[in-house]
C-alpha cells in the first residue's frame, strides 16, 4: 500500500538517547522493597518466599545499579547472546550503526510504547471496541499515512474486537466510564 | 493400544485442519523478520479457549513448527533470519541464493526441516515407554529441584550474564507471590483488588513480553518492508535438492539428534541448536573452508536441527511443566487454559495425549515439505508487508486477547506493563525468558518446596540419588561460568 512518510532528517528528533536502565532498576528495587515490608504482616510460610525473593531482587538490583563501584566485574559472562524465543527485530537487524557506545532508545519506540499505553487505558475507560480504531488511526497518522488509508485501516481494525465480541461473547463496547 | 489411538486422533479431520492452518500461519509469520511464530502463538493463545484442548495444542505447535522453517525463507533470500533459529541458515543459504540457486536452497531447507522434525518425533514416540519410569521417579523434592535447575541453567546455556538472569528470574518469581498463596490460600499483596486474587496471569505477561515488545522494536527498524527477488518454482532444483539431502543422511540424523537433545534441556532451544549443529557439521567436514560460501551441508545441518528442537522442547513441558523457551511456554499456557495438567502425572493418566502431540509433530513435519515447496514462491511476497500495517494489528490482537483471559482490566494493564519491562530488558540485555520462566515456575517452586519441607525438612533434598544429581546440576550451572573464567586464567590454557 503506497503512502507518504514524514522525512527523517539528520537533525530530526527521531533519535534520542536516554539512560533508563538505572530508572528501571530503581523502580524494580522499590517494588521489591515494598513487597518485603508488606510481607512482614504475614506469618510463616506465607512470608518466606516473598521475603527471600525480594531480598534477591534488591541485592542483585543494587549490584547492577552500582556496578561501576563494585570491585569485581559482575557482568562477566555476558556475550549479548539471545535466549530461545528472544530474538528481537533489533537483534536480527544488527546493531545500529549510528548508535555507538551507550544504548540508544529511539523516539519512535517510546512514542509507540506511550501510544500502546494510551490505547490500553482508553480501552479500559471507554471499551476496546471504540478505542481500537482510534489507536490504529492515530498510529498511522503519526507514521505519515494519508487520511484515506488511515480511515480504511481504522475501520478494518474493528474486525478484531468485533470477532472477540461475536465469537467469544466479550463485552468490549463499554468501559469503566461508560 | 495407545499409539494406535494416538495415530487415529491425529489423522482426524479437525486435527489435520489445525495442523495445516497452523503450519501455513507459522511459515508466513516465521518468514517475516521481526515477527516470528512466537508472536503468532502468543496472540492466538487467548483465542484457543473455545477450541478443544488437543486442537489448541496442535494448532500452536504447528505454528511453532512452521515458523522454524519460515525463518529460513528470509534467511536464504535476504540474509536476514526470520527467527533466531534460522541464524545459521544465513551462513550458507544466502550465498547459494546469490549464486542464483534460491529455489535449490529453499528446497534443501524444506526437505531438511521436514526430515529433522519427523525423525525427532519418531524417536520420542519410541522413547516414551522409557521416559515414563524416569518421570514417575520424580517426586515433590525432585520437582522442586528440576524447576530451580530450569531457572539457573539459562545463563549457563546462553552465555548470558548470571546476575542479570538471577535478577530477572527472582523478579518473575516475586510477581507470582501476588494473589492467593498456593501453600496456605492466604491472600497476599492484592491491596483489596479482587481481580488480583488469582494473581498476575502469566499469559498476559507473555503477550506483553513478546507481542508488545517486538512491535516496539519493529517500529524502530530502519526499513519499512523487506523486498527482494521472488524465486520462481523450478522442479529440477527441488529434485536435485532432494538428491543432495538424501546423499547426506549422516548430517541429517546427527543434526536432528542435536536439535532433539538441546531442545529437551530446560532453557535451551532452536536458537542454540541450529548453531551447535552447524558448528558440528563444520568440525566434522573434510572441507570446512567451504562453509559460509554456499556449502549445502551447512544448510542441511541448521535446518534439520532447528525443526527437531520443536519436539525436544516439549519433553520438559509435558514431563515437568517446565518450558524450554517462549514457544513451549505458550504451549504450556494452552495446556493450563484447557485444564490439561502437564507434569509427571500426564504420562501416567493420559499417555495417549503425549503420543498424539509427538505424532502430530511428525505428520506436520512431513506437511512442511508440501506446503513449504508449494508456497515458497508466495512467501517472498510476504516479506514485503509494511511494518506499519503489522504493528497496530498485532497490538490490537494482544490487548483484546488479554481481556479474554479473566475478563478484567488488570490483564490489559499487565500486557502494557510487561511490554514496557520487556522492551527495557531487551535494550539493556536482561534475559526476558528468565523473567517469563520465573512467572511460570513460581507456584511450582513454592508449592513443592514447602511440601518437601513438611515431608522431611531440608534433608529430603539430599537423600535421593536423583535429588543429588539435580543438586549437582544446579551447582554446576551456578558455578560453571566462574570455573570457566578461572580455568582460562591458568597459564597455557587458551580462552
Amino acid at each position: 500500500m503506497a503512502h507518504s512518510k514524514k522525512p527523517d532528517t539528520p537533525h530530526s528528533p527521531s533519535r534520542t538517547v536516554y539512560r533508563l536502565e538505572a530508572a528501571m532498576l530503581v523502580v524494580v528495587v522499590l517494588f521489591a522493597a515494598s513487597l518485603l515490608l508488606l510481607s512482614l504482616e504475614y506469618s510463616y510460610p506465607d512470608d518466606a518466599f516473598p521475603q527471600v525473593l525480594s531480598a534477591i531482587v534488591i541485592v542483585t538490583g543494587l549490584l547492577l545499579l552500582f556496578r561501576d563501584y563494585v570491585p569485581i566485574n559482575i557482568l562477566q559472562g555476558e556475550s549479548g547472546a539471545s535466549l530461545p524465543g528472544e530474538h528481537s527485530s533489533e537483534d536480527i537487524d544488527g546493531p545500529s550503526e549510528d548508535a555507538p557506545g551507550p544504548v540508544t532508545i529511539k523516539a519512535e519506540e517510546v512514542y509507540t510504547l506511550l501510544l500502546i499505553g494510551a490505547y490500553a487505558v482508553s480501552g479500559i475507560l471507554v471499551g476496546l471496541f471504540w478505542a481500537t480504531p482510534m489507536f490504529a488511526f492515530v498510529f498511522l497518522w503519526w507514521r505519515g499515512w494519508p487520511l484515506k488509508q488511515r480511515i480504511i485501516v481504522a475501520v478494518a481494525s474493528l474486525i478484531i474486537p468485533y470477532f472477540f465480541m461475536r465469537y467469544l461473547y466479550l463485552d468490549l463496547m463499554s468501559g469503566v466510564l461508560f | 493400544m495407545a499409539v494406535v489411538e494416538a495415530i487415529a486422533t491425529v489423522f482426524s479431520p479437525p486435527i489435520m485442519l489445525a495442523l495445516l492452518v497452523g503450519l501455513i500461519l507459522g511459515i508466513v509469520l516465521g518468514s517475516i523478520p521481526g515477527i516470528g511464530g512466537v508472536i503468532g502463538m502468543a496472540i492466538l493463545l487467548p483465542l484457543t479457549t473455545e477450541l478443544d484442548g488437543m486442537l489448541a495444542i496442535v494448532l500452536l505447535t504447528a505454528i511453532y513448527l512452521g515458523s522454524l522453517y519460515g525463518g529460513a525463507v528470509s534467511a536464504i533470500l535476504l540474509n536476514i533470519p526470520g527467527t533466531s533459529a534460522a541464524v545459521a541458515s544465513t551462513f550458507d543459504g544466502n550465498p547459494l541464493a546469490k549464486e542464483g540457486k534460491a529455489m535449490y536452497a529453499l528446497s534443501i531447507s524444506a526437505i531438511s526441516s521436514s526430515i529433522g522434525g519427523f525423525l525427532s518425533a519418531v524417536v520420542l514416540v519410541l522413547l516414551i515407554p522409557f521416559l515414563v519410569p524416569v518421570v514417575k521417579a520424580v517426586g515433590t523434592p525432585q520437582y522442586f529441584l528440576i524447576a530451580v535447575l530450569g531457572l539457573v541453567v539459562l545463563p549457563f546455556v546462553s552465555r548470558g550474564s548470571q546476575i542479570k538472569s538471577l535478577f530477572a528470574a527472582a523478579l518473575g518469581l516475586l510477581i507470582t507471590t501476588i494473589g492467593i498463596s498456593p501453600v496456605t490460600s492466604t491472600v497476599r499483596f492484592t491491596f483489596g483488588v479482587t481481580e488480583l486474587y488469582n494473581g498476575i496471569d502469566y499469559v498476559a505477561i507473555l503477550l506483553g513480553l513478546f507481542a508488545i515488545t517486538e512491535m516496539i522494536n519493529l517500529v524502530g527498524l530502519e526499513r519499512d518492508n523487506i523486498a527482494q527477488g521472488n524465486p520462481g518454482f523450478d522442479r529440477d532444483s527441488v529434485v536435485s535438492a532432494a538428491g543432495f539431502v538424501l546423499k547426506n543422511p549422516g548430517t541429517v540424523i546427527k543434526s536432528s539428534l542435536i536439535g532433539l537433545g538441546i531442545g529437551s534441556i530446560p532453557g535451551a532451544g532452536a536458537s542454540i541448536s541450529n548453531l551447535v549443529a552447524y558448528g558440528e557439521a563444520v568440525r566434522s567436514s573434510d572441507d570446512s573452508d567451504s562453509f559460509g560460501k554456499g556449502n549445502e551441508v551447512g544448510l542441511i545441518a541448521a535446518e534439520s536441527s532447528n525443526n527437531a528442537t520443536a519436539a525436544g522442547s516439549l519433553v520438559p513441558v509435558l514431563s515437568f511443566a517446565i518450558p524450554g523457551g517462549a514457544a513451549s511456554a505458550i504451549i504450556l499456557g494452552a495446556m493450563i487454559l484447557h485444564g490439561i495438567v502437564p507434569g509427571p502425572q500426564l504420562f501416567i493418566t493420559d499417555v495417549t495425549l503425549v503420543q498424539s502431540i509427538f505424532i502430530a509433530i511428525g505428520v506436520g513435519s512431513l506437511l512442511i515439505l508440501v506446503i513449504g515447496l508449494a508456497g515458497v514462491t508466495k512467501l517472498a511476497k510476504v516479506t514485503t508487508l509494511d511494518k506499519d500495517l503489522i504493528i497496530p494489528f498485532v497490538v490490537i490482537f494482544a490487548i483484546c486477547g488479554s481481556y479474554t483471559l479473566n475478563l478484567n482490566y488488570v490483564d490489559i494493564l499487565t500486557v502494557f506493563a510487561a511490554g514496557t519491562i520487556g522492551y527495557l530488558f531487551r535494550k539493556y540485555t536482561y534475559p526476558v525468558v528468565s523473567l517469563l520462566l520465573g512467572t511460570i515456575l513460581g507456584g511450582i517452586i513454592e508449592t513443592n518446596f514447602f511440601r518437601s519441607m513438611s515431608l522431611g525438612g531440608l534433608g529430603i533434598f539430599i537423600t535421593d540419588p536423583l535429588s543429588i544429581i539435580l543438586l549437582i546440576g544446579i551447582l554446576m550451572a551456578l558455578a560453571g561460568p566462574h570455573l570457566e573464567r578461572l580455568s582460562s586464567r591458568i597459564p597455557g590454557r587458551s580462552g
